[in-house]
């Protein structure tokens, strides 16, 4: 009840109305009230980053934090360290095969469930979709007994977890990619044709260059879920594929160090560079604009 | 056959029949108008022309050739859209070549000169490098001509493209149109719901209704011979008033004792529905036959005419007169009724 009452002030706050019946302090108080919970939302979610770059400055094997020097020891064990390889021979590939199969996938998916007539139209949404409802678990045991057959004992480990990795990931690049078409104008593309364009030409020139941010984002959302991922890996992985979050998964069983802790905030690094990057270079900002 | 040929065109959705075996000729060179209130099938028609929407039955002939199982992109038209559906990512340029790279080989140099020509034509000269987001909406509209227009096409369709824009940009747009049609001499069909549009654009106007083609005469005809009832309220305002016809050439009202002689061309007509346009009705006229007395109901003013509520007898007239309200509410005036004629309920 308590709860209710003070989501009703803050909500009368923001939608202004209301407000002027409210007396001076009970504004101020419910600002306060209001910035501090955003703030705190805030802190939640960025702290636990701060305290692992942190702890990785340590000089020592101590995980202190604040840590009792700064130091880039731990930046360079990383190079030498088990971990190096996983990361960037294992799960960076991966990951980067992961995003891009799944992402087209997920185009041509959405693409012929929002432009065509499709019989049941939401039954295979649903399809799509499916890997998020089940638990994850399930879907990890089913995809390590189904890739486990003997008859595909030839495919290597590395392509097993694409194809697990790109079941988990579809229902997002799906579903962005779905919001991404929708988003575009049929028009447009009736506009395209009209001028002479065949429907593959009119969907390469306008449908995909404008559905673009959408297209980027299902890319990023599936990149970072593979290169993330544990459990998918951990049912699948095997000798040389290992990928990184099983390595540190493994890793920490038996030893604790800073090591970890770096190797966090090069991967936290990075994907805020490839976040950043793409933002400058594709432009999300344009993207939206122009859709 | 006349250089477009539509022969029972047919569009059913479901149970729903969008368009009923509208069969259309229309000249080379000539401007025709699509007429109806929404719902009427004006848009599946002219969706169907360009390809978008497959009819049910019928056939479409342009230039000797069947459109019906050609893409659209095989059909050499152009379609001017409501929203025009310029390509936001695109320049003025890109979007003006974008037909003349699919539907033409040119070099780049030659594409460079086409698309300066047509940017001329519409008065859009040197805004290739615009962007399309930052020109204002007359500017977009004239790309969007100047994007069909460079194809050359043998058709032209418009799908109300002049809907969006306020009333000053409109008759702007529509004089250009004009304009161009009269230049250019593309045969055009030109989807609208607004009856000014058509009247004035057109050498001939379809009006649909409920998917049925109604009427489809030159503007002049249909205004002064709208026929049915339908037409005359939708194209021009209209008074309807119940009649008897009388055995000496009169039409007298139902209800009242206002008779009024009837027209020859109307001697045969079955029907009992008396039309009067608003404009033909003359309010405290100079004495004279068939003047009637009634009382002023209301009063609007719309600037440069002041339209009035009549009542006479037992009916209500709606009448227009130049200039600024001279009668008010409860005015007794008399009234004449200068022409009319009958239509079909």
């Amino acid at each position: 009840m308590g709860l209710m009452a003070i989501m009703s002030v803050i909500s009368t706050l923001l939608t202004g109305r209301n407000s002027r019946s409210l007396s001076a302090p009970a504004v101020f108080a419910g600002r306060a009230l209001y910035y501090g919970l955003l703030g705190l939302a805030v802190s939640i979610l960025v702290l636990p980053i701060v305290i692992v770059v942190g702890i990785s400055l340590n000089p020592t094997q101590s995980q202190a934090f604040p840590p009792t020097g700064i130091s880039l020891r731990w930046y360079q064990e990383f190079i030498a360290s088990s971990f190096f390889d996983p990361f960037f021979f294992v799960s960076l590939p991966i990951a980067v095969t992961t995003a891009t199969i799944s992402t087209i996938l997920g185009i041509l998916a959405a693409y012929v469930v929002v432009r065509r007539d499709v019989p049941f139209e939401n039954e295979v949404v649903m399809y799509f979709i499916s890997p998020l409802i089940i638990p994850p678990a399930i879907i990890a045991l089913a995809l390590m007994i189904t890739l486990n057959f003997n008859f595909l004992s030839f495919v290597p480990t590395s392509a097993k977890l694409v194809v697990g990795h790109v079941v988990i990931t579809i229902p997002y690049t799906f579903l962005t990619a779905m919001t991404a078409i929708e988003s575009v104008d049929t028009e447009l593309v009736e506009g395209a044709r009209n001028l002479g364009a065949t429907k593959f030409q009119a969907f390469r020139k306008i449908t995909l260059p404008l559905m673009k941010s959408g297209v980027i984002s299902g890319f990023l959302l599936a990149f970072i879920l593979s290169f993330t991922d544990s459990l998918v890996a951990l049912f699948l992985s095997s000798g040389s594929s290992t990928t990184l979050p099983v390595e540190i998964f493994l890793f920490l069983q038996y030893e604790s160090s800073p090591l970890v802790a770096a190797t966090a905030s090069i991967q936290i690094l990075l994907v805020l560079v490839l976040v950043v990057l793409i933002g400058r270079l594709i432009g999300f900002k344009a993207a939206a604009v122009s859709s | 056959m006349a250089f477009v040929n539509i022969q029972n065109l047919r569009k059913t959705y479901g149970d729903v029949v969008a368009v009923n075996d509208v069969s259309l000729d229309i000249e080379e060179g000539e401007f025709v108008s699509i007429l109806g209130p929404s719902g009427s099938g004006k848009t599946t028609m002219l969706k169907s022309i360009a390809g978008f929407v497959d009819p049910t039955a019928g056939s479409i002939v342009v230039a000797g050739n069947e459109m019906i199982g050609l893409p659209p992109e095989d059909r050499n038209m152009g379609l001017v859209f409501q929203r025009l559906a310029l390509f936001p990512h695109m320049s003025v340029f890109d979007n003006v070549a974008f037909g003349l790279r699919h539907r033409e080989n040119l070099t780049e140099a030659e594409m460079e000169e086409r698309v300066a020509e047509i940017l001329e034509i519409v008065s859009l000269p040197g805004y290739e490098d615009r962007n399309i987001q930052n020109l204002s909406g007359g500017e977009q509209q004239r790309v969007a001509l100047a994007r069909v227009l460079v194809l050359e096409p043998d058709l032209l369709l418009y799908d109300e493209p002049l809907s969006d824009l306020d009333r000053q940009l409109r008759e702007q747009m529509r004089r250009e149109i004009k304009d161009l049609h009269d230049r250019l001499e593309i045969t055009s069909i030109y989807v609208t719901h607004n009856q000014r549009e058509a009247l004035t654009l057109s050498d001939r106007v379809l009006v649909l209704h409920e998917g049925e083609k109604i009427r489809y005469a030159p503007p002049s005809e249909i205004y002064q011979d709208p026929q049915s009832k339908f037409v005359a309220n939708f194209v021009g305002d209209s008074n309807f008033v119940s009649v008897t016809k009388g055995q000496n050439g009169t039409v007298t009202f139902e209800d009242d004792d206002i008779s009024l002689p009837m027209h020859e061309a109307d001697a045969d007509a079955a029907t009992d529905l008396l039309y009067i346009r608003p404009e033909d009705i003359t309010i405290n006229p100079p004495d004279g036959e068939r003047v009637f007395s009634g009382t002023v109901r209301s009063t609007v003013h719309l600037g440069s005419v002041t339209e009035y509520k009549i009542e006479v007898g037992g009916n209500e007239f709606l009448t227009t007169d130049l200039g600024a309200p001279q009668y008010t509410e409860g005015d007794s005036v008399t009234v004449r009724f200068e022409d009319y004629g009958l239509v079909e309920a």
